[in-house]
């Protein structure tokens, strides 16, 4: 089903054991088509202010998430780090936005009910679903936390880690004088699985803001094609971009810099720079996000609350 | 629509120059004679549109000169027909409005639609040799249309009507056409209206998807005699044209595409010792989008402005000279962003080195692959200046020497260009200098009459053109042609030798041959062509899987022949009018291979048959297989067509109303112009019946 319907019920959408989404639902500018790719729920976050807004690439509507704050996902006068999370389950993939607090370091340590504010992802009620997020406190050891819970607090740690070790190695093997700031790689489930990574791409964006492609080979990574920058971008900070799945074929990078969000496909050979949307064109004016997580329906499984 | 508009308020206008005394005058029934080019041999030839249009098979510029000597037209589509001229295609064929080149983009891209609709101006002039110099510099000639502000008269005094309607049973709709004109002795009103519709056409019983076309114009004209010496008339002419581009693209590659002409033209019959002055101020914005999948990806916008005198001068009986000089300016900008060309925009500056993509991809690749705009803004200033004197030794002998200079300041401007695809200075260091240069060409001609029967004329021209903006600076993905284009910074002026014999034989006064022989050798001969690589195979764009054409300027030769014989009879009431007609065209390349696309070798046979009012006439073409094709390019069958077509006039009173029935194409035959990019994808219109009708007043 389409986020069309979905997106059009968050008003008033309640779910038990969820915090519902919030009551509150704008209406961008219609007058120009936007034509993100269809089926995204995009969560746009500002660490600096707090402020939280979700976007839907489907119907074009935004939302204030803070509008409510019965919601768990509300953010105000906190801060974080919006990350996705890749949730493999025996029914499928389930995609969830974590709400990481901004100094979490998983490399440092583990991830605990403290270290982030929200579990969000889609919930199915009476066959409608909706975006709703599961508040930290629900992971909270001393609120009896079912199994399923601190299973996927578990699988949530485990994932986070290789997201390390691939950054790792990513890092590696950019050219010198480079540092990763960020990175995607596509059919990540397949890659956790040890499945045959020879055309999987690696897309990376480096501190300097070009975007490099890697294909592994021979257990290394190895560029796939020539490097390039994103317009409008001259450097990056890992906590100031993001890169999300937009297809099988591409991805989207937000980079606060400039405050645009850049679709990065292949149709033919070369991953490229396709389309680019000025974040102000579909978000209210004034909003200056630093951070993106995103998320679609498919796959989605059965998941615990 | 800015033409919709644009019509209302002239008639608005028009209405009430007329509500003050309004008078009927004399009868002005448009006349459908035109000028054979059977019956002279001359460097011009002039046609009245309206008996073009009547043989015509669509409503382009190309179809309506495609059955002319050595003329063929580049199709894309329904929409789209650009005239090619004894094998010369795009910049080498100019197409003129009075003198002005016109501000469109034509000449850059088989796409673009040529800027006009030819049932709106009044005739139509082929020009080559020595009298094509006064325009320009143009291997194939000039194709000058001649508008009413370009008529040295006010339209005959009273009121004249003129409008038509035809159907067209494969598109589903058709055209129609209104042309009024009110005259006193020293003011007048002109309006010129045409609307094609047409939905996508079929071809072998097959729909050819997005081949549909929306297209119309106005353009209106108010002269006034200010003395007998001296005329004024302005114009205003607005074009808007939606068209599909049937090309292999899943999602509807379409272009919409809008110009404005605003003008001034001053008529001189003499002055200071000059005669004929004609003196034009146009200012002309053009503007195309190319969308895909309803996406603005593609902007294209030229604005022109030009200054321009023509005159005569007469130092004897014998020897007249011919002059024009003109001044233009245009910005040329180019938008090519995914969903981001509804308008124009500059590049972000973030301190970023310039280029760094696209030298990443020189390093890698050897090519300087782009995916940002294809070139940078461009300001062309240019001072051109011709001269064409002519010198008759005797009755039958005329000889002519034409000279044609022109300097332009080509002013690159890269603010517009994304930081990260501009070109580096380590790859070009002078890539967005300005530069001034200048091209000098030279005709000479001998005209001669043999004898009563047998005349001839033969030209021998050094032409010198300059590479267009496009050619030197493109360097990117083009959407509708689906296709990169790599242009070539360091281009020299295209130097060509043109040698055109033309022979005209009258057996009888009912029998007549005419012979066109042309040699066109270039020095420097610019086109695009497949970019291969070591191994010959074509290259391939990264970003669209494209195939990568390169601009190159190479030896070449182009020849070709043409042949039409004519044979006019009387037997009692009925008029018959044949004509045979053939044409050879060949272009190969110096370093071996040949030119890609080149008319195949076509012929024609027509019966015109007139009897009272009755006017019949069926045509046959045949057009050969592409046989003298260029490396890696694709094989065309040849085709035929046949074509009837039936009028019947009824001339009462002061008005003339014609009923007609065209039928083109009629054993369906699917056929491919090897002219055109799409063959493949946009055989020409199938079968089709056309019934239209007209009233003159």
């Amino acid at each position: 089903m389409k986020l069309q319907a979905a997106a059009l019920l968050l008003t008033g959408a309640i779910f038990v054991g969820c915090g519902g989404s919030s009551n509150s639902t704008d209406t961008g500018d219609t007058n120009t088509p936007i034509d993100l790719p269809d089926g995204l729920t995009m969560v746009f976050f500002d660490n600096v202010n707090s402020t939280q807004y979700l976007y839907d690439t489907t119907t074009e509507q935004y939302e204030d998430m803070n509008s409510d704050s019965t919601q768990n996902y509300d953010m105000t006068g906190k801060h974080g780090n919006p990350v996705v999370w890749f949730h493999h389950t025996d029914a499928g993939v389930d995609q969830k936005i974590v709400m990481l607090s901004d100094y979490f370091d998983v490399t440092t340590t583990l991830l605990t009910y403290s270290e982030f504010h929200y579990l969000g992802h889609f919930h199915e009620e009476n066959n409608v679903k909706s975006f709703a997020a599961h508040s930290n406190e629900e992971f909270n050891p001393a609120n009896n936390p079912s199994e399923t819970k601190l299973a996927a607090l578990e699988t949530l740690n485990a994932d986070l880690l290789e997201q390390e070790e691939i950054r790792a190695e990513i890092a590696t093997a950019l050219p010198a004088g480079e540092t990763l700031c960020n990175f995607f790689v596509f059919d990540h489930e397949e890659h956790e699985e040890g499945a045959t990574q020879e055309s999987t791409a690696h897309i990376a964006l480096s501190g300097t803001g070009m975007v490099y492609v890697f294909s592994e080979a021979d257990g290394a990574l190895a560029q796939s094609q020539p490097p390039f920058a994103l317009e409008g971008v001259s450097s990056c900070h890992s906590s100031m971009s993001d890169i999300v799945k937009a297809s099988d074929y591409g991805v989207l990078i937000f980079s606060a810099q400039s405050q645009k969000i850049y679709l990065v496909d292949n149709h033919g050979i070369d991953f490229h720079q396709h389309s680019s949307w000025d974040i102000n064109r579909f978000l209210p004016a004034g909003f200056a996000p630093t951070a993106l997580a995103s998320i679609t329906e498919e796959s989605t499984g059965a998941h615990d609350h | 629509m800015t033409t919709n508009r644009s019509l209302i308020l002239f008639l608005m206008l028009e209405s009430l120059a007329l509500a003050d005394g309004i008078e009927l005058g004399t009868i002005n029934v448009v006349e459908s004679q035109e000028t054979q080019s059977s019956e002279e041999v001359a460097y011009t030839t002039s046609h009245k549109v309206e008996a073009l249009s009547k043989k015509s098979l669509g409503e382009t510029l190309g179809d309506y000169l495609s059955n002319e000597l050595g003329v063929d037209s580049a199709t894309y589509g329904a929409a789209v027909g650009r005239p090619t001229v004894r094998g010369m295609e795009g910049y080498r064929v100019g197409i003129a409005q009075g003198g002005i080149m016109l501000n469109d983009l034509s000449a850059m891209s088989q796409d673009h639609a040529v800027g006009l609709n030819a049932k709106v101006v009044e005739r139509i002039e082929l020009i080559k040799g020595p009298a094509s110099l006064l325009y320009g510099s143009y291997s194939g000639g000039v194709i000058r249309t001649l508008g009413e502000e370009h008529l040295a008269t006010l339209p005959k005094e009273g009121l004249s009507l003129d409008g038509s309607f035809a159907s067209n049973s494969n598109t589903g709709q058709g055209t129609g056409s209104f042309k009024g004109s009110y005259a006193s002795e020293l003011l007048a009103l002109y309006l010129n209206y045409f609307n094609h519709q047409a939905d996508s056409y079929s071809s072998g019983g097959e729909i050819v998807p997005n081949s549909d076309t929306s297209s119309e114009q106005l353009h209106g004209v108010v002269g006034w005699q200010v003395d007998p010496n001296f005329l004024v008339k302005f114009y205003a002419d607005t074009l808007d044209k939606e068209y599909g581009v049937p090309n292999t693209t899943p999602q509807r590659t379409d272009i919409l595409m809008e110009q404005q002409r605003y003008g001034v033209v001053l008529h001189n019959k003499s002055l200071w010792g000059l005669q004929n002055i004609i003196t034009e101020l146009q200012q002309s914005d053009y503007r195309h989008y190319e969308r895909e999948d309803g996406r603005y990806d593609g902007l294209f916008d030229q604005e022109q402005v030009s200054l321009s005198s023509k005159f005569d001068v007469d130092f004897s009986e014998e020897t007249q000279a011919n002059f024009r000089i003109e001044l233009i300016s245009n910005e040329l900008k180019v938008c090519h962003e995914h969903g981001e060309c509804e308008e124009f925009s500059k590049g972000i500056r973030t301190g970023a080195i310039d280029g760094a993509s696209l030298a990443n991809y020189y390093n890698s690749t050897g090519i300087p692959y782009s995916h940002g705009h294809p070139m940078p803004d461009t300001q062309e200033q240019k001072i051109q200046a011709g001269m064409n004197l002519k010198h008759y030794y005797t009755q039958s002998d005329e000889l002519s020497l034409a000279v044609s200079g022109v300097v332009r300041t080509l002013t690159p401007d890269s603010d517009n260009m994304q930081e990260t695809w501009l070109m580096p200075v380590s790859i070009d260091p002078d890539y967005y200098n300005e530069e001034t240069d200048s091209a000098l060409s030279l005709s000479l001609g001998w005209w001669h009459s043999w004898s009563e029967v047998l005349t001839s004329q033969v030209s021998l021209s050094y032409l010198e053109r300059l590479p267009s903006s496009q050619e030197l600076l493109w360097n990117g993905f083009h959407h509708a042609t689906e296709s990169y284009i790599l242009g070539n910074r360091d281009l020299d002026n295209e130097q060509s030798v043109n040698l055109d014999v033309d022979i005209l034989y009258k057996h009888t006064d009912a029998l007549s041959s005419n012979i066109s022989f042309f040699y066109y050798n270039f020095e420097n001969y610019i086109y695009q062509s497949p970019k291969v690589d070591s191994s010959n195979t074509p290259i391939i764009d990264p970003f669209h899987l494209s195939p990568v054409w390169e601009i190159r300027g190479v030896g070449a030769t182009i020849y070709g022949l043409g042949i039409e014989e004519n044979y006019a009879i009387e037997i009692g009431e009925h008029q018959l009018n044949m004509m045979a007609q053939f044409n050879l065209t060949k272009g190969e390349l110096d370093e071996s291979g040949y030119i890609p696309r080149m008319s195949p070798y076509n012929a024609t046979l027509s019966l015109d048959h007139t009897v009272g009012a009755w006017n019949n006439n069926i045509t046959y073409k045949w057009v050969d297989e592409s046989r003298n094709e260029a490396e890696n390019e694709t094989h065309t069958e040849g085709y035929q067509l046949l074509n009837l077509s039936s009028t019947y006039q009824y001339t009462f009173n002061k008005s003339s109303f014609e009923v007609w029935v065209k039928g083109t194409n009629l054993t369906d035959e699917v056929a491919r112009n090897h002219l055109s990019f799409l063959k493949e994808t946009a055989p020409l219109q199938g079968r089709a019946v056309s019934f239209g009708v007209r009233y003159q007043y």
